[in-house]
């Protein structure tokens, strides 16, 4: 079984408080692409402790807890990992889109495919 | 696996099925996002420039983990956004079998599916457009809805005048605080309160 990661944890929090990724940045003014990031493994978590005090108390996180020293353990880790984080082929694979939500229905052109195969890698 | 045609009964019982099952409490606006975020707890990836620079509103990702959506969408347009979760959602309960089906194992492969089938996959768009319609605005409480504006519209003078009023010419009259019961918007609740008075 695969060990948790900050991320999932990160998720696991906010969920846990019972706000969606846009309530909860809205509420604590963060960047909703950043967190959705940080949350899916693609972004570490911060070096600065200061940041990381501010997301532990947005996630309800009281300081000297059980929880707290989760949080950051699992951050510790995660700044480990750091040169692994770009999606492996094969993985990006299972994140491209089938079926598309356009405006007006628009046809897809192989020239837009390719730039949205560059949105996915970077999302 | 063939795309194959659904029949408007069969989307509805699907999509009333998946709001009693995971809102028993039948809550009005649908709690769609937070249905989808806390309770089905797929990831949400906003994405700027996705409807600036490419016209999609949103999608989701063939392993069915990620919805992703316009940032602009997701943060400032909330009725819009509520409709496209409704949508994706609808791929995830009506096309999921058709989705995992697909044999994609490289990047060419999977153009040649969204670029072969082109126009192909119009229907599975328009499928997920009546799932997000029937799940948003469930029939029981649009036709509640509808009588209770209908009757407060008999009332204006105008209407007074007129002995017979036709139902459909009166909906779009009645769209506007219809839209605003269900979190959706105006155009959404009008195309929805046509089609159910055309159906009765």
């Amino acid at each position: 079984m695969a060990s948790k990661q900050f991320g999932d944890y990160f998720k696991e929090l906010r969920i846990k408080k019972g706000l969606t990724l846009r309530q909860f940045c809205e509420k604590y003014e963060f960047d909703p692409g950043n967190i959705s990031k940080l949350e899916r493994g693609l972004f570490p978590a911060p070096h600065s402790e200061e940041k990381m005090e501010d997301y532990a108390k947005a996630l309800g996180v009281k300081k000297g807890s059980d929880e707290w020293i989760e949080f950051f353990d699992l951050a510790a880790v995660s700044n480990k990992d750091l040169g692994m984080m770009r999606l492996k082929n094969e993985q990006l694979i299972e994140k491209l889109p089938v079926l598309f939500r356009t405006l007006d229905n628009k046809e897809l052109t192989e020239e837009k495919l390719d730039k949205i195969l560059e949105l996915i890698k970077k999302a | 696996m063939a795309i194959k045609f659904i029949p408007p009964a069969e989307i509805e019982a699907a999509a009333d099925s998946f709001r009693r099952e995971w809102d028993p409490a039948e809550t009005i606006p649908v709690p769609i996002l937070e249905v989808v975020e806390l309770k089905l707890k797929l990831n949400v990836v906003p994405v700027l420039g996705l409807m600036r620079d490419h016209n999609v509103d949103s999608f989701l990702t063939r392993d069915l983990h990620d919805l992703v959506i316009d940032q602009e969408i997701y943060m400032y347009q909330e009725n819009r956004a509520r409709f496209s979760f409704a949508h994706e959602v609808g791929h995830l309960v009506i096309h999921s079998d058709y989705l995992k089906s697909l044999k994609i194992d490289s990047i060419e492969a999977w153009k040649q599916e969204v670029l072969g089938k082109g126009s192909g996959h119009a229907p599975m768009e328009t499928q997920a457009n009546m799932f997000a319609s029937f799940l948003l605005m469930p029939t029981t409480f649009l036709k509640e809805e509808f009588e209770k504006q209908k009757k407060f519209v008999s009332d204006h003078p105008l209407f007074k005048q007129t002995k017979a009023i036709d139902d459909r010419a009166l909906a779009q009259y009645v769209a506007k605080p219809v839209a605003k019961r269900f979190g959706v918007s105006e155009e959404a609740a009008n195309i929805r309160l046509q089609n159910w008075l055309g159906g009765r």
